[in-house]
């Protein structure tokens, strides 16, 4: 060993059996770039969902039907080395299995009691569906699911239905099509519940823990994005402000063009199919001036962003509007001339 | 060009940060969830109950119904671990109350609910429209000539004698959908086990690629002359054969020796 004492920056190579010694004042310069860790932080950032989604069982949703058979579907991360996958099954009475690889492809399968030996060749996931009459028993009128769970699960009761017994905590629940869905954590839980000829949807309309927990995420996630776009947006204006004066003159053109467009009485005579709520739509374009960002369409008509895109999108294709974009936002304006369907 | 580097910087970090919260507040409970379904099951039970319910039922409902109370008192608190508990608790006796009114009181209605569970076939039709549709999605993937437009009209019959409560029908059309599944299901079988012999031969071939890799290396270093021979075989065998479930045992095999090989070279 022949220790010496080199100033990373003062020289290119060091020999093998040299030690390195980094001055610290020099350390920021020479080791840590803004670059590489901006760089470093966008692959952690984006692989961070897929580290947390990176387990054997990825999605598991039970469903329980009114007789108290209960189906199965889970999706399921496999090494693709192996040529077949022992799935522990949640019963052992088990009708209508299918398992498919991650391109779709059946895959074929043995049952054994409560294993299933599914044949992979390669896949990386799988996805398993089949029904159980093993999970839910009955006692009188009261009927109860028991399940050790591996993983987090989702679990949709019957219809009429009303849990009046449960042995965990569950960490979400909301109403699909007057059924209630639960959010379950891992581990042993059991529910009981009773039929009622009386709808149990009482306090359906109280029932929107989710969306109150969504809107914490959305308020958190939203204001990320905002940040974001605001920085973007900031970059752009500074480029913006060297090339001033070609962008009014733009704009100006733009405004000129933009005059011209149909009324909505002609769009609605070009387009006598079109759906009620579609013509509203057009109505507020063509009363705001023929244009407008797609984000006022939302508050005037309080839709969800995707409902509202597909109204959009609807216009489109029926040739009565064009999205544009501006400022990052979806601009839609009504054409000034009017076409076939695409 | 410096500040606006910072500011990304800085935002990556903090919707990291966010982020992570974000994950962890999904996993704790949405305390007003423990409310809404211990107000359900009180409400379902005091339906129930009634003059001739037994005192120890109607007391266990009191005792219910402060548990919902203290229930409702923690959340206002912002008391989650209380909240919790009163949930739990509240819950174990409504369980409790559902069983004693089993026992008690198996009323006309409710022998009359228990019939028509027994005899409306709505689950089961559910149950194999989710398999029919299950199957409707592989047999496009493999461009069978299926006809699913006979098993659909009898799934819209099966549901108007449902709704009609001509239960004895639907039942026998559930049995004619079940047989047209079943037939179904083999067709789509007999083209999926030639796919995927395909999709076997060629994750032989994978496995034979590296199957030659660790060969050459045995060889180098010079291990025994029956590792190197077995290996050899192994592979032979391998390569001869076609059948999926020839392939998945020797790779079984294949295995095993590696297995076998690691021990050797500790």
């Amino acid at each position: 060993m022949n220790p010496e004492i080199v100033p990373v920056y003062e020289k290119e190579s060091i020999r093998e059996d040299g030690m390195l010694f980094v001055r610290t004042d020099g350390i920021l310069e020479t080791m840590v770039k803004a670059p590489l860790i901006l760089a470093g932080l966008i692959i952690v950032t984006v692989l961070m969902p897929l580290q947390t989604s990176f387990s054997s069982t990825r999605t598991l949703e039970l469903t329980i039907y009114s007789d108290g058979s209960t189906h199965v579907s889970t999706k399921i991360d496999v090494d693709p080395l192996e040529p077949d996958f022992e799935l522990n099954l949640f019963g052992k009475s088990i009708d209508n299995f299918v398992a498919t690889g991650d391109t779709g492809f059946l895959l074929s399968e043995k049952i054994i009691e409560d294993k299933a030996i599914i044949d992979i060749f390669g896949s990386s996931s799988i996805i398993v569906d089949y029904n159980t009459d093993d999970l839910v028993s009955k006692e009188g009128r009261v009927w109860t699911f028991s399940f050790d769970s591996p993983s987090d699960y989702t679990l949709l009761m019957p219809k009429n239905s009303v849990i009046v017994g449960m042995s965990n905590l569950p960490n979400n629940m909301e109403l699909v099509d007057e059924q209630t869905k639960l959010g379950l954590t891992a581990g042993l839980s059991e529910i009981n519940y009773i039929f009622t000829p009386i709808n149990p949807t009482i306090h359906k309309p109280t029932i929107s823990s989710e969306s109150s927990f969504n809107y914490v995420n959305a308020v958190i996630i939203g204001g990320s994005i905002i940040a974001v776009v605001m920085g973007i947006v900031l970059m752009l204006k500074r480029k913006q402000s060297k090339s001033l004066p070609s962008i009014i003159q733009t704009e100006s053109t733009e405004k000129q063009t933009e005059t011209k467009f149909n009324d909505a009485e002609t769009i609605f005579n070009f387009r006598p199919e079109m759906r009620e709520d579609d013509k509203e739509i057009v109505k507020f374009i063509s009363d705001k001036g023929g244009q407008v960002l797609e984000s006022e369409l939302r508050k005037k008509f309080l839709q969800p962003r995707t409902t509202m895109w597909r109204a959009v999108k609807r216009l489109e294709r029926l040739g009565v509007i064009e999205i544009d974009k501006k400022d990052l936002q979806n601009l839609v304006k009504l054409k000034k001339d009017l076409e076939e369907e695409k | 060009m410096k500040k606006i580097t910072s500011f990304v910087l800085l935002i990556l970090v903090s919707s990291m940060v966010l982020g992570g919260m974000t994950n962890t507040a999904q996993a704790q409970n949405d305390p007003t969830i423990l409310l809404k379904i211990a107000k359900q099951a009180q409400k379902q039970l005091e339906n129930q109950i009634n003059q001739n319910s037994s005192d120890k039922t109607k007391q266990l409902f009191k005792e219910g119904t402060r548990q919902i109370k203290a229930l409702e008192e923690s959340l206002k608190n912002n008391d989650i671990d209380s909240a919790k508990k009163y949930f739990l608790s509240a819950m174990k006796i409504f369980k409790e109350i559902s069983q004693q009114l089993t026992n008690n009181q198996f009323s006309q209605v409710e022998v009359v609910t228990l019939k028509n569970t027994v005899t409306d076939p709505s689950a089961d039709l559910f149950r194999i429209q989710e398999y029919v549709n299950n199957l409707k999605i592989i047999a496009k993937k493999y461009n069978t000539s299926i006809n699913f437009s006979e098993i659909d009209d009898l799934f819209v019959t099966a549901k108007k004698q449902i709704t009609d409560k001509q239960f004895d029908d639907a039942i026998q059309t559930i049995s004619k959908i079940k047989q047209i599944t079943d037939d179904f299901n083999n067709k789509i079988r007999g083209n999926a086990s030639q796919q995927e012999q395909s999709r076997a031969k060629e994750y032989a071939q994978k496995y034979l690629e590296q199957l030659d890799r660790l060969i050459e290396d045995v060889k180098n270093q010079g291990l025994s002359e029956d590792i190197i021979q077995k290996l050899v075989d192994a592979r032979k065998n391998l390569s001869a054969t076609t059948d999926p479930q020839e392939i998945i045992k020797q790779i079984k095999e294949i295995k095993s020796i590696k297995e076998h090989l690691k021990e050797r070279r500790k």
